[in-house]
């Protein structure tokens, strides 16, 4: 057609124009649909005649025009996220996709993302309808099957991660089961718990976990401040008993040295000393009294009376 | 040709270019109708006058038809979703469990699909209807844990909390805790180890089940796989379930607490013991030292006081006369006590009278 072009112009036919103008249109055309761009990020699967031929890595291309070649370009190199059980940033029931059982047959409340890249783009766009809502549908199967197989309070307390990791193990296989085209990068669980109905009773648990631990650490916490507060009174009643045991010993040996050197002088003259020490004693001691009556055996009807008398006076 | 045309008159000329123009569509017109693209996700069936012809094409590209007489039925050849509405059932321990099942299926047979089911939404239908009459027929045949556990997974679990676990909550019963209460049943095996029931092997059988059918349907349909997208109580029932998940939350809650008390009291009882061991052995202790203190304080007393228990006695009276005699106390003495006995004999040897 192209090679009719110049002919027709050299002869200049009246409908020259129209020809003209349609095959400069074809040419555009022609041009425009040779040249495609495939955007950073992306992956250009080209069809020629409806079977695949290659994948462009981003860049500008040139493919056969006119439809013959036909790009499907996927978005490789962008990372989707699918929600389950909440979506972000929104508000509403969600009951349907995060109630769901445990294998002890209690519920838990369970939301989770899938996030997720297309690495092979011909699979993705040769192999399943609908991938994406495939991968809903896969996801929560599978989710529920792991939870499935847990216990409630473990699943609610520590097995996060070791769910995660599962859930992600297996809709991966699916995927490339199916040949999805699809790699599952992260499953993360936003949260797992338990049913509104039951979050006060839940909670009372953890409370009472905590009650259980503090009650113990009161108890220890006296025992530690008692314990070594009477170890250090024994010690002082004990040390005191030695304190007493040294004064006791220590003032006998005194008294006993006193009185033998005593004894050992009045040895020397015990009449005099006898006399005189009972003598001094009674010199220091009679002036205190307050009052010394003496009686002598001759005269034993008189002195009473003298002594009442001053008594009363008193 | 268009050399010739150029050297004509113009009169032929045009005529001549309208015949090929003509000629041209014609041909246009033919290849539409002959020549068709089999794209990679496609299969096409070719009738004539209804009848189907050969096999289906399932290679990607460009075949060709006889123009009019034969038709072209595109289909995927991609896998296809089928999504249930959620339905009810009832499993054999008679539970009423509401589920949301999903399958993959496609064409296998295009030529079987086209007379019978034809479009997608009709086989979507056919599923509907063939995928929930098989779970009825085969959930019914299990308890509930048969369809929700995979495995016996959980019977071990419980071992591996007690052993991950606070060390204070040992004694409390672990089985109860973990499965807040609820008895975990064993998963029933065959002689090799592999699980005859439970929720992949349910599913296999549902699966099995619906494939048969669909079979004798002879629908051209192939499903790939049937899956729980849930698998829940009935709200009736949940209320039930929140009320028993309630009552055995406290019941651990109140078993938490208590063991804490308990553990708390044997803590203050060892203190107790504790602080009496240690009081008591001191005062045991001190006891014994003040005692020997006393002991040897007799001994070195007795010894110096029995060299001369006469002159202990004078100093010791004449001690006690100190202590005893003071500003309370009135005396009556004799004229013949010592002090006195020379007011009356001032010599001893002497006879004379005492001043009176």
């Amino acid at each position: 057609m192209k090679i009719d072009l110049p002919n027709e112009k050299e002869i200049e036919f009246p409908a020259s124009a129209i020809v003209w103008l349609a095959g400069a249109i074809i040419v555009l055309a022609g041009v425009l649909t040779t040249f495609y761009q495939v955007d950073n990020q992306q992956e250009g699967v080209v069809l020629r005649l409806g079977r695949y031929v290659e994948t462009a890595p981003p860049g500008l291309h040139t493919k056969m025009p006119f439809g013959i070649d036909r790009v499907y370009k996927v978005p490789t190199g962008v990372s989707s996220t699918e929600e389950f059980g909440y979506r972000g940033g929104q508000h509403g029931d969600f009951s349907n996709e995060n109630l769901m059982l445990t294998g002890d047959l209690n519920i838990v409340r369970a939301a989770w993302s899938v996030q997720f890249t297309r690495t092979n783009p011909e699979d993705y766009l040769f192999n399943v309808v609908d991938p994406e809502d495939t991968l809903r549908d896969i996801s929560q199967s599978v989710m529920r099957e792991v939870m499935g197989d847990r216990a409630s309070i473990p699943v609610l307390t520590v097995g996060r991660s070791e769910i995660q990791q599962r859930v992600r193990e297996m809709i991966q296989q699916y995927c490339d089961d199916f040949e999805m085209g699809l790699n599952i990068d992260v499953v993360n669980l936003q949260f797992v718990t338990p049913p509104q109905e039951v979050v006060p009773a839940f909670d009372d648990l953890n409370k009472a976990e905590q009650d259980a631990s503090r009650f113990f650490e009161e108890a220890a916490k006296e025992y530690q401040e008692r314990v070594p507060m009477a170890l250090g009174q024994a010690q002082r009643t004990i040390l005191e008993a030695e304190g007493f045991f040294e004064r006791r010993v220590n003032i006998s040996r005194g008294e006993a040295n006193r009185f033998v050197s005593m004894l050992e002088a009045y040895e020397l003259a015990p009449e005099v000393t006898r006399s005189r020490l009972y003598l001094e004693i009674i010199e220091e001691v009679l002036p205190k009294l307050q009052d010394i009556t003496i009686i002598d055996r001759d005269i034993d009807s008189l002195l009473p009376h003298l002594n009442l008398r001053e008594r009363s006076a008193q | 040709m268009n050399q010739v045309l150029s050297s004509n008159s113009r009169g032929a000329a045009s005529s001549v270019i309208i015949g090929a123009a003509v000629a041209l569509g014609l041909l246009i017109f033919l290849a539409f109708n002959s020549l068709f693209i089999v794209r990679e996700w496609e299969q096409v069936v070719i009738t004539q006058f209804g009848d189907i012809q050969g096999e289906p094409i399932r290679k990607a590209g460009l075949h060709f038809k006889k123009p009019f007489i034969q038709d072209l039925h595109r289909f995927e050849k991609r896998l296809v979703r089928w999504d249930g509405a959620p339905f009810t059932l009832y499993t054999s321990d008679r539970r009423t469990i509401h589920v949301n099942v999903t399958a993959r299926w496609r064409i296998e047979d295009a030529a079987a699909f086209l007379p019978r089911v034809r479009t997608v939404d009709r086989a979507n239908e056919r599923l509907s209807q063939l995928i929930e009459g098989a779970l009825r027929d085969e959930i019914g045949k299990y308890d509930l844990y048969e369809v929700v556990r995979s495995s016996n997974r959980i019977l071990q679990e419980e071992i591996d909390l007690t052993l991950d676990g606070d060390e204070t909550v040992l004694d409390l019963e672990m089985e109860d805790m973990a499965t807040l209460g609820r008895e975990t049943r064993e998963l029933r095996r065959d002689s090799a180890g592999n699980y005859v029931v439970g929720r992949p092997v349910v599913t296999g059988r549902v699966l099995q089940l619906a494939r048969s059918r669909i079979a004798e349907a002879g629908l051209g349909i192939r499903v790939e796989d049937i899956l729980f997208k849930q698998l829940n109580y009935t709200r009736e029932i949940e209320s039930n379930v929140y009320a028993q998940m309630n009552a055995e939350l406290q019941k651990i809650s109140a078993g938490f607490r208590s063991h804490g008390r308990k553990n708390a009291q044997q803590k203050l009882g060892e203190m107790e013991r504790e602080l009496a061991r240690i009081e008591s052995a001191a005062m045991e202790q001190s006891r014994r030292i003040r005692g020997r203190a006393e002991a040897q304080a007799i001994a070195i007393y007795a010894d110096a006081y029995n060299r001369d228990p006469d002159f202990y006695r004078f100093l010791r009276t004449l001690e006690a006369y100190q202590k005893v005699l003071g500003a309370n106390s009135s005396l009556v003495i004799s004229t013949e006590s010592e002090l006195f006995d020379l007011l009356k004999n001032p010599v001893s040897n002497q006879e004379g009278s005492s001043p009176q």
